[in-house]
């Protein structure tokens, strides 16, 4: 048995100079985005778990919306078709701007 | 720059109101870049709640369901969450003043050390206690939060490692004898480290279930306002931030406890 919590690469950002830690942290938050599709009605933090509906049961309230978000074929206010930020994520245009040339941190999230 | 800096820059313009807590303060803590989400404690008086309002309303914020961003219902524990589009960014910010198992004193000594910290966030004894929630994920964090926390006493209560725990223990039985009664996991250190760590284990599982029943206990007390939400999220979809905070408070004010009560 071995007691790590995190790997070596999540640990990584001890290693980086604060901007070095900034640039990371912002592409990470940007390729976070991927699953906003999959995370849409979750909570990260506080005290409300779930959405108030669950997503298809039959007469369920639709989630609030957002303003400028259209709605999507779920019926969900969204910005953009679904799926087109995934397919973005796994077809990436132009260079990531940030970040030395190296491993990047793996995603815990 | 970062988001979650940029709007913390913003919320404590002048005074400091707000500070990163939960995932990104892992970040900041050179702990892995693990949540895209923000989270704040913030100061638990109008003037903060209505600043941090009045920036998120500039950035075209809208409430997520939860409760409003108002003292009354902030002072109760509740959380309050709002989201907006910034660029190619979902920004999520979720605020509370009265983080779960953060004592007062605790809590007092945190807006202290915050002072003059740029960016202000939450050192690792309280993160800690924020990360014992009732996701198996957050756990790992608080073994890595033990291993930054340069006090014994600090690492005999938090550290999740087995190993640790031992090595911590031939060194410190003096301090060890007095923790146990707050740690139960630490009279095990005695039985080895495989029973250590099966109780470490355990311990886990019982936070979950404590931080699962807190949870049900807002779900249970927000149940009326869950089935308000739909008609109002639809009745404030088009109203400026401010406008739609005031009749979120409205009939929060009719719906929604201050406090969930057993």
């Amino acid at each position: 048995m071995t007691d790590e919590f995190l790997s070596e690469e999540d640990l990584d950002p001890c290693n980086l100079s604060w901007e070095e830690l900034l640039a990371w942290w912002d592409l990470g938050l940007h390729q976070a985005q991927a699953t906003n599709d999959l995370d849409e009605h979750t909570y990260s933090h506080g005290v409300f778990r779930t959405p108030f509906h669950t997503r298809g049961r039959a007469g369920s309230s639709r989630p609030p919306a957002c303003k400028g978000w259209r709605r999507p074929p779920t019926n969900l206010p969204r910005s953009e078709p679904a799926g087109t930020s995934l397919q973005a994520a796994l077809f990436p245009g132009p260079a990531a701007r940030y970040g030395p040339d190296r491993h990047h941190p793996a995603w815990a999230g | 720059m970062v988001i979650y800096l940029e709007l913390t820059a913003e919320f404590n313009q002048s005074r400091l109101r707000a500070v990163i807590c939960s995932g990104q303060a892992a970040v900041l803590h050179r702990l892995a870049i693990a949540s895209k989400d923000g989270a704040w404690i913030l100061r638990e008086d109008e003037e903060a709640l209505d600043h941090v309002l009045a920036v998120l309303g500039r950035h075209g914020a809208c409430y997520r369901f939860g409760a409003p961003l108002d003292v009354r219902w902030m002072r109760g524990g509740w959380s309050s969450h709002l989201e907006f589009q910034s660029a190619a960014l979902r920004v999520r910010t979720d605020f509370f003043t009265r983080p779960p198992r953060v004592s007062s004193e605790e809590l007092s000594q945190m807006w202290l050390d915050a002072e003059g910290q740029d960016p202000p966030f939450t050192g690792a004894r309280v993160l800690a206690e924020m990360k014992k929630t009732d996701r198996q994920r957050d756990y790992p964090f608080i073994g890595e939060l033990a291993r930054l926390m340069s006090d014994p006493r600090d690492q005999l209560l938090y550290s999740r490692s087995a190993d640790d725990l031992i090595r911590l223990a031939e060194g410190h039985a003096d301090l060890l004898r007095e923790l146990v009664p707050l740690r139960r996991v630490l009279s095990r250190i005695r039985d080895g480290r495989r029973a250590l760590a099966e109780a470490l284990q355990l311990e886990m599982l019982d936070s979950m279930d404590a931080n699962a029943a807190r949870i049900e206990l807002f779900r249970t007390a927000s149940a009326s306002w869950a089935r308000a939400w739909p008609k109002l999220s639809h009745e404030i979809d088009a109203l400026p931030l401010s406008q739609a905070h005031s009749r979120i408070v409205t009939l929060a004010d009719m719906v929604l406890p201050k406090e969930p009560r057993p």
